[in-house]
């Protein structure tokens, strides 16, 4: 799984987040099953608060994806 | 976890001033303030070494002066001069904190000596200044502690060892059950592993705010007076002028959208706010 985040774009960090695992979900790159990094681990990977993490896999989760 | 809660002192020449801010359960926080600001001090307070004037600090609702012996336990500390006895070599240590502390873990602290490559039986006076670094932080790690205190850990080494201490912190508070209150003057290395930034100045807390929300809220722009008085209230916060032009610092979403700006840095606002004006 590859995130890219950028802090120019204007968007929020946690709205790219939640964007792209959505996106790598439906395109089919993100198989039902696979395990998703933890949210202190992509945290720490991205160099990002776990509470952005967080914010963007509980959106995940409310909007049925994970 | 830990609540400080109006904590004042006041020293001749210096005083901190109702200073309230929280590390939450499985939170890093990051303490951010020019030398001299205070996170010294208040760091000192936590391990009751300094005594506030005012107002009370407590860890998991208890206040820390009264804690015992098992409760002071929970708490493992990291300080600027490390405090580690010169003389001994790491297997002494070893024996007389398996002594002083009671879930001393001897086997932890071996293999992380050994993964920081220090010797055993060389004198820690003998140690360079990393290596020094990286003994105290083994010693703070052997024990089965809840919070992890660290002041200025990272001060003073090179690229590679801080990073492989924030990589300690890290393992540290993996599995969320833990916290960590730090304090630094290298930004750059709490920007990485901070999910909050408490900010000191003079004795105050400027800020205290979630880190990606802070550094995506602030920006810099380069503007000229005019632009200045026709922004909306309340979008610049701080000016820094310069002979031959200006930078503000200001709140995005309160900007005209097709502003250029820059992304700000801790660096850049500790910058903006001791050295630049107050806009109002």
């Amino acid at each position: 799984m590859n995130i890219h985040i950028s802090n120019v774009s204007g968007k929020s960090l946690y709205e790219q987040i939640y964007t792209q695992i959505k996106n790598q979900i439906l395109d089919g790159t993100l198989k039902a099953g696979e395990p998703l990094p933890t949210i202190r681990g992509l945290a720490k990977d991205l160099r990002i608060s776990v509470i952005t993490t967080s914010r963007a896999y509980s959106d995940l989760e409310r909007d049925g994806y994970i | 976890m830990l609540s400080i809660k109006g904590f004042t002192k006041h020293y001749k020449n210096f005083q901190i001033e109702d200073v309230s801010f929280e590390v939450p359960d499985g939170m890093v926080v990051g303490l951010i303030g020019e030398n001299g600001a205070g996170k010294s001090t208040i760091i000192k307070s936590v391990l009751g070494a300094v005594r506030p004037d005012c107002g009370q600090i407590l860890f998991n609702g208890a206040e820390i002066r009264k804690a015992g012996k098992g409760e002071r336990q929970k708490i493992s500390f990291v300080l600027d001069d490390t405090g580690l006895p010169m003389e001994l070599n790491l297997v002494m240590l070893d024996n007389v904190l398996s002594c002083i502390y009671d879930k001393w873990d001897c086997a932890k602290f071996r293999s992380l000596t050994q993964n920081f490559a220090l010797p055993d039986k060389k004198p820690i006076k003998e140690f360079s200044k990393g290596m020094k670094m990286k003994a105290a932080i083994a010693v703070a790690l052997s024990y089965d502690s809840k919070l992890l205190i660290l002041d200025e850990p990272t001060s003073g080494l090179d690229p590679v060892v801080r990073d492989d201490i924030l990589e300690m912190i890290y393992n540290y508070n993996k599995d969320g059950n833990r916290s960590v209150l730090l304090s630094s003057h290298i930004t750059s290395d709490l920007e990485k592993i901070c999910d909050y930034i408490v900010y000191i100045h003079e004795g105050r807390i400027i800020f205290n705010e979630e880190k990606d929300e802070l550094l995506n809220k602030y920006a810099i722009y380069s503007i000229d007076e005019r632009q200045l008085r026709e922004l909306e209230q309340g979008a610049p916060v701080r000016v820094l002028r310069r002979e031959y032009g200006m930078e503000v610092l200001a709140k995005k979403d309160k900007m005209p959208q097709d502003f250029e700006y820059k992304p700000v840095t801790l660096d850049d606002i500790m910058l903006f706010y001791s050295k630049g004006e107050e806009v109002c």
